[in-house]
């Protein structure tokens, strides 16, 4: 093993808390962490020696989610009336919120439009500080602030007291 | 206060001389403080949700793709058949392990011994480049430095030839300079704490990438022969 490879292997538990915080559905979750996994094991040589490979690696995970979540757009776009295609959150949320087993914070979190459901898993699952985050999402910090505020009055909404 | 001020406090985002001042308009406001509390807990509920995920242990689908599971089953096996046979876990592997092995990155400049430097190009030199030269797959001698694995031929139509000693394992490919180095991955020493042995892991890259790059099936005992016999000279691409 490489002590490239060792480095993600350190990484991996925090990855995979990132994934099912992006994905949601737990199997989605491993699926994307695999995907992450391949493209980051195929892009090493971009990774500079130095900098902090967990943000390189949420970016990576992040760029593969938002890879999934425009696909799965397309495809609800073509089957589904375009009425319906037009509700917040991305294409899969529907199946996700059909699932009883699933928590009241996951069907929550599902329910969140990606843009702010990936600054939620950012900031408050895997604790980056907003700088951070604005950093690695290549957003402005305004943009950060203000859908970190939306995304949690939202959560607070749907969550309620159970919050 | 605004909802993102409050926020920013709970997230610890403020510098100390705002967060005293918040904290201290929120001592005389009942109301603020039960909004600090609503967005404290909402963040403590969030992060507690999600945390259990990073204390379980990741699946095994996922540590093998990080070379674990390769490791500690497939080398033995594969070793025994001269490394002719690559099961579906190399092939996975190998389509992930390409980049970053390359090992002009990995070298000094000037480097005795069975490594060279030959214009841009990194050769094999001396005791390893008669190994590529000259060893069998099917006939190592037993005390033999280098082990020579699977010969094949590249996308290129060069012969490359995978190798393995102590110090690490490696890919070299015949062309103008002699054996040119495509890959090495240098050996670790021996951690029985790992339950591995780590010098295999860089076998086990070479393997993988050595599947990556080979074109056709790879050479069989009689090909090899054929191959030394005609000085390992490049072949044309096929098609």
């Amino acid at each position: 093993m490489t002590s490239f490879e060792r480095d993600l292997l350190a990484l991996l538990p925090r990855l995979r808390r990132f994934a099912r915080a992006l994905a949601v559905d737990p199997a989605d979750a491993d699926d994307l962490c695999q995907i992450a996994l391949e493209r980051a094991l195929k892009a090493e040589a971009q990774w500079e020696r130095g900098t902090r490979l967990d943000s390189w690696m949420y970016r990576i995970m992040r760029n593969c989610w938002i890879d999934e979540v425009r696909a799965r757009k397309r495809r609800a776009e073509t089957f589904v009336a375009e009425e319906e295609g037009e509700s917040v959150g991305d294409a899969g949320h529907r199946r996700i919120e059909a699932r009883v087993e699933l928590g009241k914070v996951d069907r929550a979190m599902a329910e969140l439009p990606t843009e702010q459901r990936e600054i939620i898993a950012l900031i408050l699952v895997e604790g980056l500080a907003y700088r951070e985050a604005a950093e690695l999402l290549d957003l402005p910090m305004g943009t950060v602030t203000s859908r970190l505020v939306r995304g949690r009055q939202a959560l607070m909404e749907k969550l309620g007291d159970a919050a | 206060m605004t909802d993102e001020q409050i926020i920013a406090y709970v997230d610890g985002e403020l510098g100390p001389i705002e967060a005293l001042r918040f904290e201290r308009a929120v001592d005389g406001d009942p109301d603020l403080a039960a909004r600090v509390d609503r967005h404290r807990r909402l963040r403590e509920s969030i992060a507690a949700h999600f945390a259990p995920i990073a204390d379980a242990p990741p699946p095994e689908r996922l540590t093998a793709l990080l070379g674990r599971a390769g490791n500690v089953v497939g080398l033995p096996g594969a070793r025994k058949t001269g490394w002719r046979r690559f099961d579906a876990r190399y092939a996975a592997l190998a389509a992930t392990l390409v980049a970053g092995l390359v090992i002009g990155q990995l070298l000094p400049q000037a480097m005795p011994g069975p490594i060279g430097q030959s214009g841009n190009l990194v050769v094999a030199r001396g005791a390893l480049a008669r190994a590529l030269d000259r060893q069998l797959a099917s006939e190592a001698p037993s005390d033999a430095v280098y082990r020579i694995g699977v010969s094949f031929r590249g996308r290129d139509g060069r012969y490359c030839r995978a190798f393995e000693a102590a110090a690490g394992a490696g890919i070299g490919c015949h062309g103008a300079a002699g054996w040119e180095l495509a890959r090495f991955v240098a050996g670790v020493a021996h951690s029985p704490s790992a339950g591995y042995r780590q010098a295999s892991s860089a076998s086990v890259d070479i393997l993988a990438a050595a599947q990556d790059m080979m074109t056709g099936a790879p050479l069989d005992a009689g090909q090899e022969r054929r191959a030394r016999a005609e000085g390992w000279a490049e072949r044309q691409p096929s098609k």
